[in-house]
């Protein structure tokens, strides 16, 4: 049975995913000394707000969710230069002692060095360690990484094969909010710079009784992330064709043609047939209730395919679940195809 | 400090200046592009008779890519030619480790993890938080924008990396017989700690510097072909043809848009700077190639 992954970033949240349909949990803890030394940026490229702070509402946290047998893991898959280490280090040894059941990691320096260090905790690679073939599989594996969590590029043929050849570690993928664009371990954009609603106070002492909102940014020119900007794009001068005109050359970018939430719901048909442990929910950065609704749908979803005790036909299932994606999300339409993890499976609908 | 340029074909071979003492060939960003092994041996030929060093260059590769690239390496394995060979996949590293001993890894630059945004230098050159009054909001409500200064200690995460600082690493690779890293040439400048005590060298890729890569090819789309955010099975390579340019007020300069590939440009090179650093060799893209 596949299990659900979720994000949380609240003691209070975690029964109410439980309770959602969510198997295991994960969450990030910033520290303050991390936060005020280094900022919250590329901090695992998390926006204020969507990690644990303190380190004993975490440690209470772990506790109820342990209460109900369901795992929790640190995310700690930031990328670290060797100036952070010792107070990576520092704060990771407060953070061993919690009782997480696994560390996700993404820097090849932090797994050689947990490894070092002979931490006895499951690692599991983050998306950002960027596996695509089975040798990629088998040198994270010579480190010891558990499990691995796969691109959210990868295709359900990819996955299958690279599922099924690696019998001896565990798979994770993702399923539903923020497809990228681009290939996470390998973009090197920065992110979050954009300016902090978190930060809008009311001062009453203005003249005239007027409130004044205060922004802050790292970036005043920033608009957002650079996947889901509108670009001006023209053809580079000296590789234009003549003959075609520049409306037919034209990239994609998929950032653009928003159809709603990026899912992957309808691929659980597919997933449940290869060896992937765990689908993982994406949106530490998103309210309690979007994570709810998150973790209902996909769990749902699961229920249609697993229930009743027959096997469901594949295009019941796509109907079910995409019927489930209209009512959940507010989507008028058929699924086109677009914002979808693997639009490959919608061809049969 | 060594000087290598990269060639789109043989015939590339055979117009560059003598300056140039090591040849780069290959792809770094599409298994597609991953070269055939005639138009390899052409160019290995060609550069033995220019008295010319190669690199064979790979991209990330999924298994299927793995397989060209293993049609390549069974080649220089059965020609007892003991080639260098840049890789930007762990699995790639792993596969030569195990049964291409006679091939000579380099860590390619998208393993070397640097931050390469193109709104960085300016990031990092404010000297003060600075505070805009913005009148008339839709609310009529003032608004007042604070422009943050960076934290000083992130100026080695944004000019360094994990590869070129952290020790662990580098014995690592090491171990893994790799002796030199790929970076960019990064407008805001570059840190580099390359001083454990099995010295890396450092390789430095200019003026392109490669920001950001996808599966999900924006160029293969071209003409219609796909409509969705997914991986195409097969393209014509458009990527040969067209490179586009994308620009937003966010960057204040132009992003490439080069097959699946986003880069920016940025010439200014130091060689003697780069030496100190611990430089080693310079790699020239005379053009945004695919």
């Amino acid at each position: 049975m596949i299990k659900i992954s979720a994000p949380f970033r609240g003691i209070n949240e975690v029964l109410s995913l439980i309770e959602s349909g969510a198997d295991e949990l994960y969450c990030g803890y910033l520290s303050p000394e991390w936060d005020k030394k280094y900022s919250y940026l590329e901090f695992e490229r998390k926006g204020p707000g969507s990690n644990f702070t303190d380190i004993d509402e975490l440690k209470e946290a772990i506790g109820v969710a342990h209460s109900k047998n369901v795992p929790v893991y640190l995310a700690l898959n930031g990328l670290y230069v060797n100036e952070q280490y010792p107070l990576l280090l520092k704060i990771f040894r407060k953070l061993y002692r919690l009782g997480f059941d696994a560390f996700i990691v993404a820097d090849i320096g932090l797994i050689l060095t947990l490894r070092n260090m002979e931490v006895s905790v499951p690692i599991h690679l983050s998306t950002g360690g960027t596996v695509f073939n089975s040798e990629a599989v088998d040198f994270y594996r010579k480190l010891g990484i558990f499990r691995i969590v796969l691109d959210r590029q990868m295709r359900l043929e990819w996955i299958k094969d690279i599922s099924e050849n690696n019998p001896n570690i565990e798979f994770e993928v993702f399923i539903l909010n923020t497809l990228c664009v681009n290939i996470d371990g390998f973009c090197t954009y920065t992110h979050i710079y954009k300016k902090e609603k978190e930060d809008m106070i009311l001062s009453k002492k203005h003249p005239q009784g007027r409130s004044v909102d205060v922004l802050s940014t790292y970036d005043i020119h920033g608009e957002g992330d650079a996947c889901c900007l509108k670009y001006k794009v023209d053809v580079l001068s000296g590789r234009r064709n003549k003959n075609v005109p520049d409306a037919v050359i034209s990239p994609v970018f998929y950032k653009q043609i928003r159809d709603g939430v990026e899912c992957g719901a309808c691929a659980l048909y597919d997933i449940a047939r290869t060896k992937v442990k765990s689908v993982k929910i994406i949106g530490r950065q998103l309210s309690t209730q979007e994570r709810l609704a998150s973790v209902k749908f996909i769990r749902e979803a699961l229920s249609v395919l697993n229930g009743g005790g027959e096997e469901i036909r594949r295009v019941d299932f796509l109907n079910a679940v995409q019927m489930m994606y209209r009512r959940v999300y507010g989507y008028k339409g058929r699924c086109r195809g677009n914002n979808c993890y693997h639009p490959e499976v919608l061809s049969v609908v | 400090m060594e000087e290598a340029v990269v060639v789109g074909n043989v015939n590339e071979i055979e117009k560059i200046g003598a300056t140039y003492t090591r040849v780069y060939f290959g792809n770094e960003f599409c298994e597609r592009l991953i070269p055939d092994i005639q138009d390899f041996e052409k160019v290995l030929d060609c550069s033995l008779r220019k008295s010319k060093a190669v690199t064979l260059v790979t991209p990330y590769v999924t298994d299927s890519g793995l397989e060209r690239l293993i049609s390549l390496f069974d080649f220089l394995k059965r020609s007892g030619i003991p080639c260098e060979v840049v890789v930007n996949d762990w699995g790639t590293l792993n596969l030569i480790n195990r049964e291409y001993l006679i091939l000579k890894p380099v860590l390619g630059r998208l393993l070397t993890k640097q931050k390469r945004c193109p709104r960085l230098k300016r990031i990092l050159q404010r000297e003060r938080s600075r505070c805009w009054h913005l009148p008339g909001t839709k609310d009529d409500n003032a608004c007042i924008i604070v422009e943050k200064k960076l934290p000083v200690a992130m100026d080695s995460y944004y000019k360094g990396s994990n590869v070129s600082s952290v020790p662990v690493i580098q014995r690592f690779l090491n171990n893994s017989r790799v002796s030199m890293i790929e970076i960019d040439n990064i407008e805001q400048g570059l840190s580099l700690d390359l001083s454990c005590e099995d010295r890396l060298l450092a390789a430095v890729h200019f003026p392109y510097v490669y920001i950001t890569t996808t599966f999900f090819c924006p160029i293969a789309s071209i003409g219609g072909k796909r409509k969705v955010s997914d991986v195409i099975s097969s393209c014509d390579k458009p990527c040969r043809k067209y490179v586009f340019l994308l620009r937003h007020k966010s960057f204040l300069k132009s992003i490439y848009l080069a097959g699946n590939t986003q880069f920016y440009k940025y010439g200014k090179i130091n060689a003697v700077e780069l030496s100190r650093l611990g430089v080693a060799r310079t790699i020239y893209h005379p053009q945004i190639a695919f």
